[in-house]
């Protein structure tokens, strides 16, 4: 299905939810922004909840969150 | 209607969860979580991504980062930004008017392009950053209660 529709300035981009439904969402998509157009693909792969990220890092880096940041960013500085 | 929060992530917010960090990880998981449940939008650039895969691959630890960047990928309402060529003027441009690295500047642009509300870092990089505020988890989340108290 193709949809043509005039968008004023201000206005959202609402989708019907019969189309949403068609296309198996709610889920996680891609909206891929071009000049003339916006591409919403499905996402392929549904991932773990982020309770999980806690502690994954422990025990491996000598330095805190915000050395660690610093020193990678700090190869991009000229 | 109240039109939900967008916020801007830093790398930094990650890794504090990922070591858990005593000071840092419960207000960074307190920020997810408001995301996670649709309270707040997150907003995120693809070289955050890169970083936190490359600190776990710098350590060896290939299998975890790719679960660090895939966790990240699976938490409900965050975008997660691209960089595109179109994105390359407000990158220089945020990079020399802020006086930032060309890493902090692209991750910057591309919370202000999706219209970010606040970036929230533990960086003292963006301290003196003026096209969006700049704060902590913990600062952001008192400024959000003190909003509530006045509203009640």
């Amino acid at each position: 299905m193709r949809l043509e529709k005039v968008l004023k300035e201000g206005s959202s981009l609402e989708l019907p939810k019969e189309l949403l439904k068609k296309a198996r969402l709610p889920g996680r998509v891609n909206i891929i922004i071009k000049e003339n157009e916006i591409i919403i693909k499905k996402a392929l792969k549904e991932i773990a909840p982020f309770e999980k990220m806690a502690g994954l890092g422990k025990g491996i880096f000598n330095e805190d969150s915000v050395t660690l940041q610093r020193r990678l960013r700090e190869e991009w500085k000229p | 209607m109240e039109t939900v929060k967008r916020v801007g992530l830093d790398t930094n917010i990650f890794m504090a969860v990922f070591l858990d960090e005593k000071e840092r990880a419960d207000p960074s998981l307190r920020i997810l979580s408001l995301i996670s449940d649709g309270a707040l939008e997150g907003v995120i650039c693809s070289v955050l991504l890169i970083e936190i895969a490359t600190l776990f691959y710098q350590e060896k630890e290939k299998q975890k980062g790719i679960n660090a960047v895939e966790l990240i990928r699976g938490i409900p309402n965050i975008t997660i930004v691209d960089i595109t060529s179109d994105m390359v003027l407000s990158i220089a441009d945020t990079k020399v008017a802020e006086k930032l690295s060309i890493a902090d500047a692209t991750i910057l642009s591309s919370t202000l392009e999706l219209g970010a509300d606040v970036f929230l870092t533990y960086g003292s990089d963006f301290a003196k950053v003026k096209k969006i505020r700049c704060m902590k988890p913990e600062d952001y989340l008192k400024s959000l209660s003190d909003q509530i108290a006045e509203n009640a």
